[in-house]
């Protein structure tokens, strides 16, 4: 019945109870105002069914059709999408800058450096290949060459290293994070199953949770009719479906040179997908990028620089004659270490024998010539004659090319991470600008549920006097 | 964005702190280029300019050492060319003395007395011979380690030439072939002996008189003389050419210098303006946010 004081005290307190929520979910947005990935909630009002009676049609107050995030799918989905490269170019620039400071132009040490005191050690030994101090010297700065070349072969291959450790740090925080998505959907299910609203909290954890999964590793997310989120990894790997996880794992390293593998295995079965070469974004697809792509590239560059130009030495320093005791003796290598066990610039190393006995290098061209210099002048003009890439490079050429292939491949992705963050950011303003919580206006609605709250108990209260004068009109 | 888009808190705090940060690091920036006062500090700051100043270091590097070996070279021309100029005075002495004796008829003591003096002139020719310049023998070729003319004349270096580096790509030679001067110089063999047997014979001809043999060492000290005068003047334009490359090496060398410093030098007074620049956007950033993190409509409800 309607109109009967009942409804009308129904109808007050009903709207006491929706004011109460009001207050309740505003509330709840101002204590996560700063609660990274929440999205602000909404109470939504409608007016009840209404109800016909005699001639009349009544309105029967208001309930809570739902209570909804704020929340916009599509730059969710954008965000998704950037976060993923915004992560990858900020992890590759990091690590090119890393590999380019070994290469610094205010170094005073590098291999180019050491070149050139090398040479003219060699031009000094010219002038005097008599001299036994003078020979030392040139030992002293070939031994300078080889550890240049030696420390700037393990920088290279701790980076390489230290990728390696940071894709298995990144491997155990993305399983957690697969694991906890997977464990979210059931509870999602769970939650949501004959629910009128959403599930608002569980969901904003669990978008956040895709984009860190998305920020380490590619990923493709669906989003299915009953609120379950299937994603699909690189090569489109099953990584969460339904309350189902699987888990990324990374090869044991058996030895200095192995690059270990990353693979999925899909919902723990003991199948293993290898997914090295499928993972281009994100973090990991980064680090591989370094240690695969970059590291490795610089790495054979630098060894090969190093075995090319200790060979062609050898080739023209076996030609010459020694001194005093050795003057009657060629044949010598100057440049040990090449072939092995380790890689050229690893091992390259002066020969021990030259070393112990610098009467040994070979600077005559013939037997018994202390003044000879021939050889010495040959092995100068190594530095500067274009020998290698088809004879157009000269030796300090092709350091220079690899260095500035380095430095411009650092420049271009700089670029890219700035260019990509400027994109993230504006997305995360745009997403900001709809999910995000502003204190005036929550403090708005407090006044306004509050309002009502103090109107509504005004209805309970007036239909309350009615009641006493009904009572009353019968003594 | 629509176009009165909402505050949220997140986003003032976010926005703030991300505003801040820019202008920090534009000011860490330019701290680091102002007291480094370098404006080249990574290879991906200018890679081309990077390679070019790597080039110009090393050339000035190179440039010491051409400097050495010049310095060298030169010393080594200038001892080789005194000994040469004293060999040669020494001989025109024992020609005179040998057209003297051969013209006029002296007694024999005197004659013995002049046999003396050309027994020391070509004493002196074997110490001249075995002139050293930083104790390597100049004479010798690549015999640079013990005396190349033997007491009794014969000459015991080689034939090798000694090059030298001073500049990219420029080898010059800067030793004499002693055996043009000691020894008898290709294609003449049997035309005439080495030089200390010339004297040797003149000694004999002028202690036991026999007149032919004093004139065919008098012709054959004349072929001697020739050979040393055209090692001299070979010598001499060496030298010039040593002086030339000097000259330009350090002419060279300023260029280098100031090439690299406008490549990876920072302008000073640029510094110090973006310096100054930095700092008040740093402090009007600051002021600035303070205010925007101001209240909201909380604070103004009782």
């Amino acid at each position: 019945m309607v109109a009967t004081l009942n409804h009308i005290l129904n109808m007050g307190s009903e709207s006491l109870q929706n004011s109460r929520v009001g207050v309740d979910v505003t509330g709840h947005n101002i204590s996560n105002a700063q609660t990274p990935g929440y999205s602000r909630q909404q109470v939504n009002l409608e007016t009840k069914w209404p109800i016909q009676y005699g001639m009349q049609i009544f309105g029967d107050g208001s309930r809570i059709q739902n209570i909804r995030r704020s929340h916009d799918k599509f730059i969710e989905g954008q965000l998704r999408r950037e976060v993923q490269v915004q992560s990858r170019t900020e992890t590759l620039s990091e690590g090119l800058k890393k590999l380019e400071s070994f290469f610094n132009p205010d170094l005073t040490s590098t291999i180019r450096d050491r070149f050139t005191s090398f040479t003219n050690s060699i031009r000094e030994l010219s002038n005097y290949p008599e001299e036994p101090s003078v020979r030392i010297n040139m030992i002293e700065s070939g031994k300078g060459l080889c550890q240049s070349f030696n420390s700037t072969h393990a920088n290279i291959v701790q980076v390489q290293t230290d990728a390696n450790e940071e894709i298995r740090q990144n491997i155990n925080l993305v399983n957690q994070k697969i694991a906890e998505v997977a464990k979210l959907n059931g509870q999602i299910r769970e939650m949501g199953a004959g629910n009128l609203s959403d599930v608002n909290d569980l969901e904003d954890r669990r978008d956040k949770l895709i984009k860190e999964i998305g920020n380490i590793v590619d990923i493709n997310v669906y989003k299915d009719n009953n609120d379950q989120i299937t994603i699909r990894g690189p090569a489109e790997c099953l990584l969460v479906e339904g309350n189902l996880a699987s888990r990324f794992m990374m090869e044991d390293t058996y030895t200095v040179n192995h690059m270990p593998n990353v693979v999925v295995s899909e919902f723990n079965k003991e199948r293993y997908f290898d997914m090295t070469h499928n993972i281009k974004t994100g973090k990991m697809g980064a680090l591989l990028q370094i240690r695969d792509k970059y590291a490795q590239g610089l790495r054979d560059e630098v060894n090969t620089l190093a075995k090319g130009f200790a060979e062609s030495f050898n080739e023209i320093h076996v030609k010459g004659y020694g001194i005093n005791d050795m003057r009657d003796i060629n044949g010598r290598d100057f440049f040990e270490g090449l072939d092995g066990p380790g890689e050229p610039a690893q091992d390259i190393e002066v020969s021990l024998g030259i070393v112990y006995n610098p009467n040994a290098i070979g600077a005559a061209m013939s037997t018994t010539s202390p003044g000879d210099n021939v050889v010495s002048n040959k092995l100068v003009k190594l530095f500067y004659e274009p020998l290698y890439d088809d004879n157009t490079t000269t030796i300090t050429g092709v350091y220079d090319k690899m260095i500035s292939k380095l430095g411009i491949a650092a420049l271009k992705t700089k670029e890219d991470a700035t260019a990509s963050q400027i994109i993230y950011d504006r997305l995360k303003a745009q997403r900001e600008s709809v999910a995000g919580v502003s204190l005036d206006d929550e403090a708005a609605n407090l006044l306004k549920y509050q309002h009502l709250f103090t109107a509504s108990s005004k209805v309970i209260t007036t239909a309350d006097e009615m009641y006493k004068t009904v009572l009353d009109l019968k003594r | 964005m629509a176009i009165n888009p909402r505050i949220s808190e997140q986003y003032r705090y976010g926005t703030t702190l991300d505003r801040i940060g820019t202008v920090k690091n534009i000011a860490d920036d330019v701290n680091d280029t102002a007291i480094s006062g370098r404006k080249l500090k990574r290879i991906s700051d200018d890679p081309v300019a990077t390679i070019r100043v790597l080039r110009n270091r090393t050339r000035i590097t190179n440039l010491d050492q051409y400097r050495k070996s010049l310095d060298f070279g030169r010393g080594f021309l200038a001892k080789t060319e005194d000994a040469l100029t004293s060999i040669y005075d020494s001989l025109i002495r024992a020609k005179e003395l040998s057209i003297q004796q051969s013209n006029n008829i002296y007694d024999e003591p005197s004659r013995k007395a002049v046999a003396e003096e050309i027994r020391q002139i070509l004493n002196h020719v074997i110490i001249l011979g075995n002139t050293t310049y930083s104790d390597k023998y100049v004479f010798g070729g690549f015999q640079t380690t013990q005396p190349p003319v033997s007491p009794d004349g014969h000459y015991l270096g080689d034939d090798g030439y000694i090059f030298v580096q001073v500049d990219e790509d420029s080898f010059r030679p800067i030793n004499v072939n002693g055996r043009t001067v000691f020894d008898v110089p290709g294609g003449l063999e049997g035309k005439r002996p080495p030089l200390v047997n010339i004297l040797e014979n003149m000694y004999d001809s002028l202690f036991a008189w026999d007149r032919d043999k004093l004139h065919q060492s008098m012709v054959d000290l004349d072929a001697a003389m020739n050979s040393v005068v055209t090692a001299t003047a070979s010598l001499g334009a060496r030298r010039v050419a040593l002086e030339d490359v000097s000259e330009r090496l350090d002419r060279g060398e300023s260029q280098l210098h100031s090439d690299n410093n406008n490549l990876e030098g920072a302008d000073m007074v640029k510094s110090a303006l973006d310096l100054k620049r930095a700092e008040n956007a740093l402090n009007f950033t600051l002021q600035a946010s303070s205010k925007m993190l101001t209240p909201s409509l909380l604070e103004f409800l009782k």
